[in-house]
């Protein structure tokens, strides 16, 4: 399954889920969907946005995990 | 024409339905004394009356609640999977009897032509009903299902 590890990187840059949902363009419960890993699917445009506000990679906040 | 939301035909749908129901249960509850007025004869027919009014009846109780779902505009929801699978199952029920009315009138009674096509006709309705709500309700579970879908899609 495929893990969502957007905790970790808003930690490591220091940044709100408010100030983050806010440069990203996405509703506020829309990313705690998101961080609570109840998503089904990720557009790559807010792929993009996330990646160019937090400034990573995409590896560094999605990680593959064996089993369901 | 608006049929969701608070202006749509829907609620006015909605209060037909409560009064056919409501109507409907007063006739089914004095059934019995119009029959002892007018002096009709016992037969199978008007005792199938009985189940399959209930039946159509129970349809309509979950039709209004169909309605319930349309006016928080948002009919894809589990509710309305629910009573239309339901509406299914009760339909299907009702032309169980109907088949039973049918049967008995063609074999037992051997009544007239007319009015055996008559009730053959009830009956294909019947199925028909039952198939195309069974159908309704799988599209709409199938529509929840990609209604979910898009909505986790962020």
């Amino acid at each position: 399954m495929i893990v969502v590890n957007l905790d970790v990187m808003m930690a490591k840059r220091k940044i709100s889920s408010l100030e983050l949902a806010e440069k990203i363009g996405i509703t506020q419960a829309n990313l705690s969907i998101l961080k609570t890993n109840k998503g089904k699917a990720i557009r790559f445009s807010t792929l993009d946005q996330i990646c160019k506000v937090l400034n990573c990679m995409p590896g560094d906040i999605l990680e593959y995990r064996e089993g369901e | 024409m608006e049929i969701f939301g608070k202006k749509g035909i829907g609620n006015f749908l909605k209060i037909l339905l409560e009064i056919v129901l409501v109507l409907g249960i007063l006739i089914l509850l004095s059934f019995p004394i119009i029959i002892n007025k007018t002096n009709i004869q016992i037969n199978p027919n008007i005792i199938m009356f009985y189940p399959n009014a209930i039946c159509l009846l129970l349809i309509i109780y979950q039709f209004i609640g169909l309605f319930d779902s349309l006016k928080k505009e948002n009919p894809f929801c589990e509710n309305t999977v629910k009573r239309l699978s339901r509406s299914g199952k009760i339909c299907g029920i009702a032309s169980i009897f109907w088949i039973l009315d049918f049967l008995y009138e063609l074999l037992i009674v051997k009544a007239n032509i007319p009015f055996i096509l008559a009730l053959a006709f009830l009956v294909i309705l019947f199925i028909g009903v039952t198939i195309a709500l069974f159908i309704l309700s799988e599209l709409f579970s199938k529509a929840l299902e990609y209604k979910n879908e898009n909505d986790l899609t962020i």
